[in-house]
């Protein structure tokens, strides 16, 4: 537990640095902040009445702290364009996004684990090279070719699925996951292609190891001796892998919200920087890197349910 | 408890030992890139139930995969083993994998050399111990943990009840090794394989486990092959004592008449390689001179040879068969064996003539 609370102590200090450097971000635009914010149509009014709202004339690690207060409340200031308050936006976008990233991860691993364990029982088998060139194929294929290959085939030739459009979970959850699909699909291939290769190196090298030999010695069958004895040891690379996919995760994630057309954050971001909305794109800036910060927490967590010898020597629960 | 009862067998003949392995002809090849390694060349054995071998050699000399190869637990790829291996009323070479399963942990078990590899790190010590309780006797999970608890405490793990929820990295080196011993008991083997049980673990711990190991045997009439490099751990725990060299038994006796009466100049070298009581205890050991034979292309004639203090012209050219000594059980292949007239005189002829040394004595200068 001593080990949690420390744990947590370095959270909360790596979140305030992330919110420190998002915050400094729109401050490091050239020339006036406020002029920035509101575009070169910008009048004298305008100006002072966004100079008082931002706090800019304040030193800024007063500003930023007057910010970060604002922000624990939810409160992210609001579009110059739209009016609308940043956190509605994000409220609205980010379940788009999130649904997407949970999807795809989750058919990432569904495939990887078995894939990976089956691959490694047989170095050089049929399957093994079957998925490790399929593997590669994919590696070299940018979500956005991939994307528009499997509107092509399955959209536009099949009509299996939409190409493009997203009803809400709420108010239709089949077309809500139907459209979902290809989307989905289009992001998880490119986990799915490093988590199999992770995953099936670390099962290689594990099933070198003796207690493999000793629980063979057993008589253990050997789906008990994969499942039961490699995998969690194998699964420690993978999950770190996992936890620093997550950054270009995001990013894949906003390009396919691009082509496929989702209401997602991604999409919101890139309307935002086209028309200079920067309140909203520092918004988008500092929740994902709290996301990301927070999924690396939860790896950290993770490792200590893994791998014993992390939890130091006594024992948790 | 005494020793006295051991079961060198001769002391009462009267009861026909039952004989639980014959090993015939045992050959096992790995493909390396060099060629094809030969690391068990041509080995037979027999083993009477209950009783205890030790095998003996130097590191490379083929005493694992020897092990391994009775135990049919080689590499899937790149190794092939061919020989008779009659284990138990099973011929176990041309077994399947499924057919061995069957065999490996209920009739047959092993303990590894190093305690801190061998255990799975992210398994708790007692779900280790059950699985194959649940899994071979059909145990329930309550059951299961009974017996853990059991074998934990007979293999001398203080609060064996605690124990079973610790993670192997946890417990001490000399602990780690009871539990894979317990592991290895736990479904009730006839024999066991114990390959250098004790060389990862500290000198006082060492007599602890061979002690500890012994004692089960007894208890369990259980067979075990101890398999290590040093001939003073197999000396008062062994009926038999089977030296390999090169992938090859080369001398093989019971216990107190290899001691008396050794043959083979590479079992006397390997005598004098034990440590001492006189050095630090962690002096590195005095390997005997000279390098083991390259198994690929094992040189021609006697392979202890390029190494023997003995050696002759005709060692280099022929091999020596394994032959019988007059002492009972006892076999050996030399042509110029140590303590018959030949020996001495081949000895005499290269002193004078200052080719090589007693490896004895060459060990303490
Ligand atoms: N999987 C393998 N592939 C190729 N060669 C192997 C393999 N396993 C063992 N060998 C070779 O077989 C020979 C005998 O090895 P083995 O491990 O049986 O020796 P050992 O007597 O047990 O030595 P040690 O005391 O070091 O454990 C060695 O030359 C080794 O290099
Ligand atoms: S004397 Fe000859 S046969 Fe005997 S061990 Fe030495 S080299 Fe081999
Ligand atoms: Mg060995």
């Amino acid at each position: 537990m001593a080990l949690l609370a420390r744990r947590l102590v370095q959270l909360v200090g790596v979140l305030l640095v992330v919110t420190f450097f998002s915050y400094l971000l729109l401050n490091l635009l050239p020339g006036n902040v406020a002029v920035a914010v509101l575009g070169p149509n910008a009048t004298a009014a305008g100006i002072a009445h966004v100079t008082a709202e931002l706090h800019l004339n304040q030193p800024l690690p007063q500003r930023y702290i007057e910010w970060l207060w604002q922000v624990l409340q939810g409160n992210f200031g609001e579009s110059y364009h739209t009016h609308e308050a940043v956190s509605t936006s994000l409220a609205q976008r980010l379940p788009v996004t999130i649904e997407l990233l949970v999807i795809s991860q989750i058919l990432a691993f569904a495939f990887a684990i078995p894939l990976g364990i089956l691959a490694a029982l047989r170095p050089g088998g049929w399957l093994d090279n079957i998925s490790s060139i399929t593997a590669f194929g994919f590696l070299a294929l940018p979500p956005y070719v991939l994307g528009v290959i499997l509107v092509l085939i399955f959209a536009v030739s099949l009509h299996w699925f939409p190409a493009t459009g997203y009803t809400p979970f709420l108010t239709d959850p089949g077309a809500n996951i139907h459209d979902m699909i290809l989307p989905s699909i289009t992001l998880a291939v490119g986990s799915l292609a490093v988590y199999l290769r992770v995953l099936r190196a670390e099962m290689i090298a594990t099933l070198q190891e003796d207690y493999i030999t000793m629980a063979v010695a057993k008589g253990m069958p050997t789906w008990r001796i994969l499942t039961r004895h490699a995998l969690r040891p194998s699964t420690i690379a993978l999950v770190t892998v996992a936890g620093l996919n997550v950054g270009a995760l995001i990013g894949g994630a906003f390009l396919v919200e691009y082509i496929f057309a989702l209401p997602g954050v991604g999409v919101l971001a890139i309307e935002s920087i086209f028309s200079k909305d920067y309140l909203v794109v520092q918004g988008i800036v500092v929740v994902v890197a709290v996301a990301y910060v927070v999924v690396n927490f939860c790896v950290d967590l993770l490792y200590l349910f893994l791998d014993p010898r992390a939890r130091g020597v006594q024992t948790l629960g | 408890m005494s020793r006295g009862h051991t079961t060198a067998g001769h002391e009462y003949p009267e009861i026909p030992a039952e004989t639980l392995l014959t090993v015939e002809d045992l050959r096992t090849t790995f493909d390396t890139p060099r060629g094809k390694l030969t690391a068990v060349d041509g080995v037979s054995f027999e083993l009477e139930a209950g009783r205890t071998l030790g095998v003996v050699g130097e590191s490379g000399s083929g005493k694992t995969v020897l092990s391994r190869s009775v135990m049919r637990l080689l590499p899937k790829r790149g190794a092939t083993s061919t020989g008779r291996v009659r284990f138990n009323g099973h011929e176990m070479v041309g077994l399947t994998q499924k057919q061995l399963r069957g065999i490996w942990g209920t009739e047959l078990a092993m303990v590894f050399q190093d305690p801190m590899t061998s255990l799975n790190p992210t398994m708790r010590i007692g779900n280790q111990i059950t699985e194959s309780l649940r899994y071979h006797l059909g145990m329930s999970s309550s059951e299961a943990t009974e017996h853990a608890v059991v074998l934990l405490s007979s293999v001398g793990i203080p609060t064996p009840e605690r124990r079973l929820h610790d993670y192997p990295h946890q417990l001490s080196g000399g602990l780690r090794q009871r539990v894979t011993i317990a592991i290895a008991l736990a479904c009730g083997p006839r024999l066991l394989f114990a390959d250098e049980p004790t060389t990862a673990l500290d000198v006082t711990v060492q007599a602890q486990i061979l002690d500890l190991l012994a004692a089960q045997q007894r208890e369990r009439s259980m067979a075990m092959i101890l398999v290590t490099h040093d001939l003073g751990v197999v000396a008062g725990r062994t009926d038999d004592i089977a030296v390999m060299y090169g992938g090859k038994i080369v001398e093989q006796a019971p216990t107190k008449t290899l001691f008396a009466e050794m043959r083979m100049p590479y079992t006397e070298a390997l005598l004098g390689s034990i440590p001492r009581a006189d050095q630090p205890s962690h002096t590195p050991l005095q390997a005997i001179p000279g390098r083991p034979p390259d198994l690929v292309s094992p040189p021609p004639g006697c392979r202890f040879a390029p190494r023997c203090p003995y050696a002759q012209p005709r060692c280099r050219h022929e091999e020596p068969p394994l032959r019988e000594a007059p002492t009972k059980g006892h076999r050996f292949a030399c042509w110029f064996p140590v303590g018959t007239p030949e020996g001495r005189q081949a000895l005499e002829e290269n002193r004078v003539r200052g080719v090589a040394l007693d490896p004895a004595r060459s060990v303490t200068t």
